[in-house]
């Protein structure tokens, strides 16, 4: 995997077979932040269950990875037209230097019907590794600010969804480094704490349920054993479930990271990004 | 041996020597996804592949890890979820539909012009346990059909209008 030096963070970014771009080992300060992230595939299915959904591969017809300088950090973005021009999304990863980071797909549809009877499933997926090893805990955020554990893998959804706030965090309770998570508004966001297993990171390369994500006998549903996400190594699947009527729309998690070093911004230089290339 | 260009025989051929795989001789299988193992934290990263392969006969998918170098099947076990379509089983698909009667009444002398993707029949559907594409048909801009391909039986069960796939 080629990696980018930039923004004071090191990411590793390459194409997947069906994955669209996916990233590997990503750091902050150089200090890991996760291990891998993507979007393994994109569920539609229509209102009523007419006939039965289907998934989209993520493919594109060129290679080209667009790395773009913008304020405060730094973007790789790409274009998923291996279907053509009624079926295309793009894909942002954006990384900021303070550490904020988030991955967006724009879905351009507009599909087989422009009356808003069909629905996008997009899944995201990230393995964190706050802690550099399996010492990661999951928390929600309780109604009074402060955070509390979650001791078992499963479901969560924000508390608010029309105006969400970084409702979930993983954290290293040694260090105290944290990654927050936000949902989006509008994107009836749901977010699974799962542990890590081997068969469940083979099958983030693009295996799906018949069923949408997130709901029963479906990904990443069908991962959960019941285990604790307290002091292991958590992966978070983000679901979006975005109506064809909100058409030309956008979709995807984001994430502040907490407790890491804070970086040196004290001169216009430092936030530019445009050195440390290494790609 | 770089991972991510490994060969498909090969991954095969060493998995047809595994116990489990060799009982399936009789049975129709293939792989449908291949590539190196996703890399993580302590485990080693090179040399082993993940394989998923697909038995048609009995509506099922197992995932393996195999060691291309030392030619073993590392692990295997069935797999809980469908991968997405392989690039042979998209051009099976859209032969299959290219040859159904229906599908050429509508398209005439016209490009096909298929797209294809992965697709779960409703749960009433004859269809419902096993793999399946659907191929829109697009001899226009405008104009479709949808195609929907039993890979198991490897027949057109369905060709749908826009009405048909949508409800609209």
């Amino acid at each position: 995997m080629p990696s980018l030096n930039r923004a004071n963070w090191r990411v590793q970014y390459g194409w997947s077979a069906s994955s669209g771009l996916r990233l590997g080992v990503c750091e902050y300060q150089g200090i890991r932040v996760f291990h891998s992230a993507s979007v393994p595939f994109v569920y539609v299915n229509y209102e009523g269950d007419s006939s039965g959904p289907f998934t989209d591969q993520l493919k594109s017809k060129k290679s080209k990875v667009e790395i773009r300088d913008i304020m405060f950090g730094f973007d790789l973005k790409v274009t998923y037209d291996f279907y053509g021009e009624d079926y295309q999304y793009e894909h942002v990863w954006r990384f900021h230097d303070d550490g904020q980071f988030g991955s967006t797909v724009v879905i351009q549809g507009p599909g087989e019907e422009i009356d808003g009877h069909h629905t996008y499933h997009l899944p995201f997926r990230y393995d964190l590794d706050i802690s550099g090893a399996s010492g990661d805990s999951f928390q929600k955020r309780r109604a009074d600010g402060g955070w509390e554990d979650v001791v078992y893998e499963g479901r969560q959804l924000p508390t608010h969804p029309w105006a969400p706030d970084f409702d979930w965090r993983v954290i290293d309770k040694s260090t105290g480094r944290s990654a927050a998570i936000r949902a989006r508004a509008k994107d009836n966001a749901e977010l699974w704490a799962l542990r890590y297993s081997p068969l469940e990171s083979w099958g983030s390369w693009g295996a799906t349920g018949s069923g949408a994500p997130g709901s029963p006998g479906s990904v990443p549903a069908i991962y959960d054993n019941g285990q604790t996400v307290q002091d292991t190594d958590i992966v978070v699947w983000y679901i979006a479930h975005v109506p064809s009527m909100e058409r030309v729309t956008a979709c995807g998690p984001w994430f502040r990271l907490n407790a890491y070093p804070r970086p040196e911004r004290d001169s216009d230089e430092q936030s530019g990004g445009g050195h440390g290339h290494n790609h | 041996m770089r991972t991510d260009r490994v060969d498909a025989s090969k991954v095969e051929g060493i998995l047809r020597r595994h116990p489990k795989i060799a009982a399936l001789k009789k049975r129709r299988t293939r792989i449908v996804a291949l590539g190196p193992k996703p890399s993580h934290r302590g485990e080693p990263d090179d040399r082993q592949v993940v394989a998923a392969l697909h038995d048609y006969d009995a509506g099922r998918s197992m995932i393996a890890l195999v060691d291309v170098k030392a030619k073993k099947v590392v692990a295997l076990q069935e797999a809980p979820a469908h991968f997405q379509l392989s690039a042979d089983e998209q051009r099976d698909a859209e032969a299959l539909a290219a040859k159904d009667p229906r599908v050429r009444q509508f398209v005439g002398r016209r490009q096909l012009n298929p797209l294809t993707r992965l697709f779960f029949p409703r749960a009433d559907h004859e269809s419902r346990s096993h793999r399946c594409a659907i191929v829109f048909i697009r001899p226009s801009v405008t104009e479709r059909r949808y195609a929907i391909v039993d890979l198991s039986l490897r027949r057109v069960v369905d060709v749908l209008t826009r009405h048909g796939l949508t409800g609209r």
